[in-house]
């Protein structure tokens, strides 16, 4: 045996510990991290419409937040609003309340236009009407 | 003398007119705490409701026993949840109950749902559609209905007081749902994935637009199996779902492990098979808790 058997010793151990890096790396059980394929997407331009059959008060809510509200005084005629939201294929819900300085039976249409399609829902009522309407491109 | 007499027949007039009251009330046997709240609701003091199952008692586990049965062949009405609920013990019930009861299956007269997700890995093979429809208020508003319908059909002279009691009932139940819609509605729609201990919210999901997974099919008493389970846990990680949902009255154990291998978290404990103590106790606070649950862990 030649050299000196520590500084051999030694060399093997550093061999060992510099083999221990990719030993590691090829061998460890990798994390399955579960990243949700769920992206958030850009929002897009969308523009609301209200036509009345009588003046009224109004809000308009959206994931709980009020993005518009205000008085319709002209009746049957349209008023609008531009949002930039996010609009998933499965839809948005808007909370709607309207109240209406008549007491008879009046209408209120809301629509909701976005990448050019047109969806409209009524609400029907006597003095007010409160209902959450789906709009859904087909 | 004749003051004596007149007292006599007054007192026997007025007890007679007491044991016709009292014969009057109608008895129903229920087997659906969330028909025997409707059914008291409806009813008032005209009716007299035993509840045969008991709330946060497991429905899909219920054995009827003979107890139970005395108490439904002594009433004038059985009310059932129907759509398969009571299967298993349906034939020996109406077997058993003599003509002169009334049995409404409430569920069979309801529009039906058919399995979601979970029904294709478990359930009993009677159970063929979705028996929970108390899990979408516009179901229970029919219900109600019903209800009605059948004690006015049972105790006409008592007509006015079932249809106030309906309506009072009605109008809470159109404000709860508008409540629930607003609720829901604070979630955006592709977030609405709801994954459940067993199938349980297929109205729940058609009513509020939410796409149902569960562990365990449309009853309790199968356990999920491995490869249901796998394919569960990849969905749950494909669709991002942030919570998924015990019930209060199942095991949660497979539920936790779920969330082990997902990232996925418990979202809480829901009121599957109707009412149950806490919250639970009054199907309006029952929904109350199961909206407000979904939606502030799924949002």
């Amino acid at each position: 045996m030649r050299g000196f058997p520590l500084i051999q010793a030694a060399l093997v151990i550093v061999g060992l510990l510099l083999l221990l890096f990719p030993l590691h790396s090829l061998t460890q059980r990798h994390a399955t991290i579960a990243t949700p394929t769920v992206a958030p997407r850009p929002a897009k331009r969308v523009q609301l419409s209200l036509r009345t059959t009588a003046p009224c008060r109004f809000q308009v809510s959206y994931l709980g937040q009020v993005v518009w509200e205000g008085t319709d005084d002209s009746t049957g005629q349209e008023i609008a609003k531009d949002l930039d939201i996010d609009f998933p294929k499965e839809g948005i819900d808007l909370a709607v309340d309207v109240t209406w300085e008549t007491k008879g039976l009046a209408a209120a249409e809301i629509s909701v236009t976005v990448d050019g399609s047109e969806m409209h829902k009524t609400l029907w009522g006597q003095g007010s009407a409160s209902d959450v309407v789906t709009f859904t491109k087909d | 003398m004749g003051l004596r007499s007149a007292c006599q027949a007054l007192f026997f007039s007025v007890l007679a007119f007491s044991t016709i009251q009292l014969k009057a009330e109608i008895k129903v046997a229920s087997f659906s705490t969330v028909l025997s709240e409707i059914t008291q609701r409806v009813g008032g003091k005209n009716v007299s409701v035993t509840s045969l199952i008991k709330p946060g008692q497991d429905p899909h586990e219920y054995q009827l026993t003979p107890g139970d049965l005395t108490a439904a062949t002594a009433s004038d009405l059985v009310l059932l949840s129907g759509k398969g609920m009571e299967a298993t013990y349906l034939n020996n019930l109406r077997d058993a109950l003599p003509k002169r009861v009334e049995v409404l299956a409430v569920g069979d007269q309801l529009p039906g749902l058919g399995k979601g997700a979970g029904g294709e890995k478990g359930g009993s093979a009677e159970a063929t559609e979705d028996p929970h429809w108390w899990n979408s208020v516009s179901e229970v508003e029919k219900a109600t209905a019903l209800v009605r319908d059948a004690l006015i059909h049972l105790d006409p002279a008592h007509t006015a007081d079932y249809q106030a009691g309906a309506q009072a009932y009605l109008s809470e139940l159109k404000d709860l749902d508008l409540w629930a819609k607003r609720k829901i509605a604070e979630l955006p729609r592709d977030r609405r994935k709801l994954v459940t201990s067993h199938d349980a919210f297929q109205y729940f999901g058609k009513e509020y637009g939410f796409q149902i997974d569960s562990i365990e099919g449309l009853t309790t008493d199968q356990e999920p199996s491995v490869s249901h389970v796998s394919a569960l846990i990849a969905e749950i990680k494909k669709q991002g779902v942030k919570a998924i949902f015990l019930e209060n009255t199942l095991n949660p154990k497979v539920s936790a492990e779920i969330t082990r291998e997902s990232d996925a978290k418990i979202g809480g404990t829901l009121y599957a098979d109707g009412l149950g103590p806490g919250e639970g106790e009054t199907y309006a606070g029952m929904t109350r808790h199961n909206v407000n649950t979904i939606v502030d862990a799924l949002k």
